[in-house]
C-alpha cells in the first residue's frame, strides 16, 4: 500500500507517537477535526514536544549551480556540476529551482538520484518533466531538501537564521524519525519573553525552538509563526495559536 | 448520523445561515470552489455579518494551576483553580496545557467537567490519557476550544483580550452556531481607509469593533490577518484577503 497523502482525516499514525518507518508522504497534512491541522515531518535530530521546528539547514554550496549538460523540453532528468558532496536521495522530494533564465521561476520535484563524494557531475531524475528548456551557459539551479526532511528544533540563529519555521511538535520525536507538528490552531510552545494574549508571535532570534512576541519597529525580520493565545511567561510552554499552516 | 468533520466540502449548514443546532464539530473546515475556507463557531453574542471574530475570553484564573499528582495513562486531572467560576464543560474540547515541567509542552484535549465556583478543587476528564507523568510541581493552563463562544473583535486600545479567527458571512445569533471565513475573499468592517496590496491586521481601537486596518509602520504587535484586496473607506465594508486558515 503506497503511503497515505493528501489531506487526512484519519491518521495511520498517532499525533502522540513517532516512527522509524514513514507512514505518510512528507509534509501530508491531516486534521484532528475540531480545527488543528498538523503535517508529516522526518526529523535529523531529537527534538522535545512543545518546540518551534526548522527546516534543514540551508546548504549555499549546492546554490546557483551550472547545468553540466543543456535540458530540453520534455527530459525528465538534470545533469548538475554540484558545489561538493551530496548522500543518495539527500533531495528526493526537494525541488530543482531554475533560479536564472532561461528556464528561471520553475522548481521541479526530485525523484531520486545518486550520492557522490566533492564537487562534481550528477543526475538529478525530476518527477515533472522539463517544461522550458535549460542551457549550461546561463541557467542556474538551486538544490533545496524538502522543508519537511531533516526537520530539527528552531535554531534561533540570533538574527541570522539558517531555516524556516515549520511547525511546533506536540510530542517527543527522535532523531531519523517520522512524527506530527502542528501547523494551524492551538499548540504549547516553548516562550521567549512574555507572552501577551491578542498580539501576533514570530520564530525567536535568541532561543532556540522558541516564539516571541512581535514588537514593533523590532521583530520585521522575523518569521510570523501565529498569535499568542493566552498570556504567557518567559521559559514556559503557554498556548499559541499557530498560523503556518 | 455523526457531525461532519474533517475536511469538508458539502456542509450540512449552508455558509449564510445562523442555526440553533450545532450541526458540525467546532473548528471544523469547509472548502468552497472558489479557493474560500471557512470554519464552524458557536457565537457568544450577537454577530453581524462581515465582523472580525475572536476567542472568548481569558480568564488568567484558571491558569498556571497546580494538578495533583498523575501517571502516565491516567485520564482524569485533579486541580484547583482561581475564584472564577467556570460553567460545566465550559473547557469541553479545549485544553489543558502543561506549561511547566514535568510534562511540559504537552497539551490535551479536555473531554468534560463539572461547574465550577472557583477556588474549589476540579476535576477534568482528558479524551487522551496523560503521556508524561504530572507532579505537584507542574502547572497547566486551561483553554478555551478557540472557535467557542466567540465574540466580536475587540482591539481594547492596545489591550487584546483574545485572537482572531475570522470574519462572518451573516449575522450569527447568540448562541446559536455558524461559518466565518478563515481563508480568500470576505467583505469585512474596516478601521481607517484600506490601501490595496497592503497588509491587513486586528484593529486595536477601542472604538470600532470587529475591524481590520492597513498595516503600517508601529503596528507589528497586531495580529496579521490578511492582505487589502481592494482600497477600501473608513467603517465601509470593503474586501479583504483572509489569510488566518
Amino acid at each position: 500500500m503506497s503511503l497515505q497523502s493528501g489531506y487526512i482525516g484519519a491518521m495511520g499514525s498517532s499525533l502522540y507517537t513517532n516512527s522509524s518507518i514513514p507512514q505518510h508522504s512528507l509534509g501530508a497534512k491531516c486534521t484532528d477535526g475540531a480545527g488543528r491541522e498538523f503535517r508529516y515531518v522526518k526529523t535529523s535530530a531529537a527534538i522535545a514536544a512543545g518546540k518551534l521546528v526548522g527546516t534543514y539547514t540551508e546548504n549555499a554550496t549546492e546554490h546557483s549551480l551550472a547545468p553540466q549538460a543543456a535540458a530540453a523540453i520534455g527530459a525528465t532528468s538534470v545533469s548538475i556540476t554540484t558545489g561538493g558532496t551530496i548522500t543518495a536521495n539527500a533531495y528526493e522530494g526537494g525541488y530543482l529551482v531554475v533560479t536564472n533564465t532561461p528556464g528561471e521561476g520553475i522548481a521541479y520535484e526530485i525523484s531520486h538520484h545518486a550520492g557522490r563524494t566533492g564537487s562534481g557531475t550528477l543526475v538529478f531524475y525530476l518527477k515533472d518533466p522539463i517544461k522550458v528548456a535549460l542551457t549550461t551557459a546561463a541557467s542556474k539551479i538551486d538544490l533545496v531538501p524538502n522543508p519537511y526532511a531533516g526537520v530539527m528544533t528552531w535554531v534561533d540563529g540570533s538574527g541570522t537564521e539558517t531555516g524556516v519555521p515549520v511547525g511546533v511538535t506536540t510530542y517527543a520525536l527522535d532523531s531519523g524519525y517520522y512524527g506530527w507538528v502542528c501547523v494551524h490552531g492551538a499548540a504549547s510552545c516553548l516562550a521567549d519573553g512574555t507572552l501577551t494574549i491578542g498580539h501576533g508571535v514570530v520564530a525567536s532570534d535568541a532561543a532556540d525552538g522558541a516564539v516571541e512576541v512581535a514588537v514593533a519597529a523590532s521583530t520585521e525580520a522575523l518569521c510570523p509563526v501565529g498569535y499568542a493565545l493566552t498570556t504567557g511567561a518567559t521559559g514556559e510552554y503557554p498556548a499559541i495559536f499557530v498560523t503556518i499552516g | 448520523m455523526g457531525l461532519q468533520s474533517g475536511f469538508i466540502s458539502v456542509p450540512g449548514q449552508s455558509l449564510f445561515k445562523s442555526s440553533s443546532t450545532q450541526e458540525h464539530p467546532l473548528g471544523v473546515k469547509v472548502t468552497a470552489g472558489d479557493g474560500r475556507e471557512f470554519r464552524y463557531i458557536s457565537a457568544a453574542e450577537d454577530i453581524a455579518a462581515g465582523l472580525l471574530v475572536q476567542t472568548t475570553l481569558e480568564h488568567t484564573n484558571h491558569e498556571s494551576l497546580t494538578p495533583d499528582a498523575s501517571a502516565i495513562g491516567d485520564t482524569t486531572i485533579v486541580m484547583t483553580p482561581g475564584g472564577t467560576a467556570m460553567t460545566a464543560n465550559e473547557y469541553a474540547t479545549g485544553w489543558m496545557v502543561v506549561t511547566n515541567t514535568p510534562g511540559l509542552g504537552l497539551m490535551y484535549e479536555i473531554d468534560r467537567h463539572a461547574a465550577n465556583a472557583g477556588s474549589v478543587a476540579l476535576t477534568l476528564y482528558l479524551k487522551d490519557p496523560i503521556k508524561v507523568a504530572l507532579t505537584t510541581s507542574s502547572r497547566v493552563d486551561l483553554v478555551h476550544n478557540p472557535y467557542k463562544d466567540c465574540l466580536i473583535f475587540d482591539g481594547g486600545n492596545g489591550t487584546e483580550t483574545g485572537i482572531p479567527l475570522g470574519v462572518t458571512q451573516c449575522a450569527i445569533t447568540s448562541g446559536e452556531f455558524g461559518w466565518i471565513c478563515v481563508t480568500g475573499a470576505t467583505s469585512c468592517l474596516a478601521d481607517g481607509t484600506l490601501t490595496i496590496g497592503h497588509g491587513a491586521v486586528a484593529t486595536n481601537s477601542n472604538t470600532i469593533n470587529g475591524a481590520v486596518e492597513c498595516m503600517a509602520n508601529a503596528m507589528e504587535t497586531q495580529c496579521p490577518v490578511g492582505y487589502c484586496l481592494t482600497s477600501g473607506t473608513d467603517t465601509e465594508y470593503p474586501a479583504i484577503f483572509l489569510r488566518i486558515g
